[in-house]
């Protein structure tokens, strides 16, 4: 039961091989300087990019392979994506959201809302639960995101920068939720972040692209 | 606060009495005390009835036709959706006559589709069919051109978010995409339906001026003219309340786009 990529990674100027092997409950951050593709290998696990070459495995299911012509589209993969820019539906309450995770997998509403609201509270958003996601603070955000990511127990957890654009006082607090987020968190993790102190408190270990 | 020259300012004036004015004129010379008349008079009355209902109709298609399509539109490449984006835009550019008579010319009795049409047993030129396809020809691209613009301004990062979430294509529109621009397909909706409402030029053409059958406020509006001046100018103002409903519907609308 792993995440297996042996394969290139390709976008535009930027290319790299990659073999690596992820297992469950490993955080591993994915380290390296500005371009060097921390972003993109996110996108190929989730498949919105494809591999450039080779092929990428989940739990013994082919997810990508060029040579056999295989692409499983995004929402067959079961992944679950904090996207750097959030991308929360505005328009919607905090508790819509999040349970949009859970709709998009074949819960009812009524499944769907009572499993949001419980990982609300996991991630210390529950006061905000009613509140339009345009209406929230950055960090407040940053909460909803890492709930809508994680709220259907995805095989891989995502993370794109999570503790990026909040001030300093509220990053802590965040980085403890999210450390408690990841502990209870039986999948896989890959952690996108160019700040050591997230990287050494949250991840098992780390993989450095582009050095 | 920006300052304008006061020689633009005047110019600015005169801009708003050119709308203004026959606005005013029309609620001066309107005969208030004739207007209950309207609410006994049978060309008016079957008239609004006949617009009520074509037009909602049309309004109903252009929404379940010209979502799809705008979807479809910010989508596609920039070459295709500049073609599109012609094509749609061609009605709106279009003298409605014409527009009724290309309707004629492919769906009338003698049209392209014409004969195909009567060996199935249907006969569309002056019928309220032929009525609500002048409005729907009229008024979609007015929808479409609003949602679409709409549609691509939108975070389109949360399109890739709905899918890594386990939406498919089409329920990532319906779950996600649709409940986040829906105050434009409602302000795209609105606009619409007041273009079907005063749709006259092609739907007087393609489905003629039938009292209680096709004919619609503005032929009403027409036909009053020369026999009774006073009542088109009340039907005329019912019109004008209705736009100024319309607007006042989407003063939202109006507003956001012009904080944007």
């Amino acid at each position: 039961m792993s995440l297996i990529i042996q394969g290139q990674i390709q976008r535009g100027e930027c290319a790299f091989d990659l073999q690596e092997e992820f297992s469950p409950g490993e955080v591993v951050a994915v380290v390296g300087p500005n371009g060097s593709g921390k972003s993109t290998l996110l996108s190929v696990v989730a498949g919105l990019l494809g591999l450039a070459e080779g092929s990428m495995s989940l739990n013994g299911r082919c997810l990508d392979s060029s040579k056999d012509n295989v692409y499983v589209e995004p929402e067959q993969r079961d992944i679950g994506m904090m996207f750097q820019s959030l991308h929360l539906v505005g328009q919607m309450t905090v508790v819509d959201n999040v349970a949009l995770a859970l709709r998009a997998r074949g819960a009812s509403r009524s499944d769907a809302h009572t499993t949001a609201r419980e990982q609300l509270v996991a991630v210390g958003a529950s006061h905000l639960a009613e509140r339009k996601a345009s209406a929230l603070s950055g960090g407040e955000a940053q909460r909803v995101a890492l709930a809508r990511a994680i709220a259907a127990r995805p095989a891989v957890l995502l993370l794109d920068e999570p503790l990026s654009a909040i001030d300093a006082a509220s990053k802590e607090p965040l980085r403890a939720v999210l450390a408690a987020v990841l502990q209870e968190f039986k999948g896989i993790t890959l952690l996108v972040s160019h700040d050591s102190a997230d990287v050494s408190t949250l991840a098992s270990r780390s993989i450095s692209l582009g050095g | 606060m920006r300052r304008t020259a006061k020689s633009l300012i005047a110019i600015a004036v005169l801009a708003v009495a050119v709308v203004a004015v026959p606005i005013i004129g029309l609620f001066v010379r309107v005969p208030w005390t004739r207007m209950s008349e309207l609410w006994s008079n049978d060309t008016a009355l079957s008239a609004l009835r006949i617009t009520l209902q074509t037009s909602l109709i049309a309004t109903a298609l252009c929404v379940l036709l010209g979502v799809p399509l705008a979807w479809a539109m910010s989508n596609a490449s920039d070459k295709v959706r500049t073609l599109a984006r012609a094509l749609v835009t061609v009605p709106v550019v279009l003298p409605p006559v014409v527009g009724g008579i290309a309707l004629l010319s492919a769906l009338g009795r003698k049209g392209v589709f014409g004969g195909f049409l009567s060996s199935l047993g249907i006969s569309l030129p002056f019928t309220q069919t032929a009525v609500v396809l002048s409005q729907l020809f009229v008024a979609m691209p007015f929808l479409v051109l609003a949602v679409e613009s709409q549609f691509r301004t939108m975070d389109r990062g949360v399109i890739d978010a709905a899918r890594v979430m386990g939406f498919g294509p089409f329920r990532t529109f319906t779950h996600v995409v649709l409940p986040m621009t829906k105050g434009s397909v409602i302000a795209g909706a609105i606009l619409a339906w007041a273009r079907a409402v005063g749709e006259f030029g092609a739907s007087i053409t393609f489905a003629g001026s039938l009292k209680a059958k096709t004919q619609t406020l503005p032929m009403a509006v027409y036909e009053l003219l020369e026999r009774d001046w006073e009542l088109a100018m009340g039907l005329s103002v019912v019109m004008v309340l209705f736009a100024i409903a319309v607007i006042f519907g989407l003063r939202s609308q109006l507003l956001n786009s012009g904080n944007a």
